[in-house]
């Protein structure tokens, strides 16, 4: 009987190891949560010429790109992972294609403004809501 | 034998109860993201279309909201798919606390 028992902690411990997804981690949450607010920021100033706020997206694209390049290195989270490609697409209808557009155009309508803001916080909301569910240690 | 064979039989009413309210919920929460986000695309359409042809926005920036629109379902998509596995998790992880208290009695 003790044999058995012992046998089965060990089997709950591997068990127990194998998650499938990554756990929560306080950066990724806080950088996703940064990141959203400074853009959404910079959102609001794009009825402006892009070359007055270029250094601001500079900053943003970096940022974004290495909170990207953060969750791909993070084990068991290509989910997250693939959110962030999906938020820096430059062909993509999210943060980096917005990017885009505004630098094409120079300045975007501000009927397109609020659409797009609205866009761009669910999508920060999809990766901060997933992130804050995620298991704690 | 006769210990391991109730132990087993705990185990497995333990899993079937938490298998049962984690999946009912999944598939529920699941269900009513998927239909509010098609509602929600219909009304959406509706306002761009009536926004480029009043000129209000150009067709660049209608192609880039619907395009935005794409990827927020996917971004819908990837989501519940972490949560499917965090529940999983959590599954595994109530399957994992009541079978050391059934074994530690």
């Amino acid at each position: 009987m003790k044999g058995i028992k012992v046998l089965m902690f060990g089997l709950l411990l591997f068990v127990g190891g194998c998650a499938t997804i990554s756990r929560y981690d306080q950066y990724s949450y806080m950088q996703a949560v940064n990141l959203k607010v400074d853009s959404l920021k910079l959102i609001d100033s794009s009825g402006e010429a892009y070359s007055n706020h270029k250094p601001e997206v500079q900053d943003i694209k970096v940022r974004a790109e290495k909170a990207y390049e953060y969750e791909k290195g993070r084990p068991k989270n290509q989910v997250t992972t693939d959110m962030w490609k999906l938020m820096i697409d430059p062909k993509g209808g999210l943060l980096g294609g917005f990017f885009v557009l505004w630098e094409e155009s120079g300045t975007v309508s501000p009927a397109f403004v609020p659409e797009k803001k609205k866009q761009i916080t669910r999508g920060f909301d999809e990766i901060i809501g997933l992130e804050s569910e995620k298991i704690k240690k | 034998m006769s210990d391991i064979v109730e132990i087993v039989k705990g185990i497995k009413g333990d899993i079937l109860a938490l298998a049962q309210t984690h999946c009912a919920e999944f598939v529920k929460e699941a269900r009513a993201d998927g239909e509010a986000f098609i509602d929600e695309t219909k009304d959406d359409l509706g306002t761009w279309a009536t926004l480029m042809v009043a000129g209000k926005i150009s067709p660049k920036e209608l192609e880039s909201l619907v395009r935005g629109k794409r990827d927020l379902a996917k971004m819908t998509f990837l989501k519940a798919k972490g949560l499917a596995q965090i529940k999983i998790d959590r599954l595994v992880a109530g399957i994992i606390d009541s079978t050391i208290k059934r074994i530690t009695g």
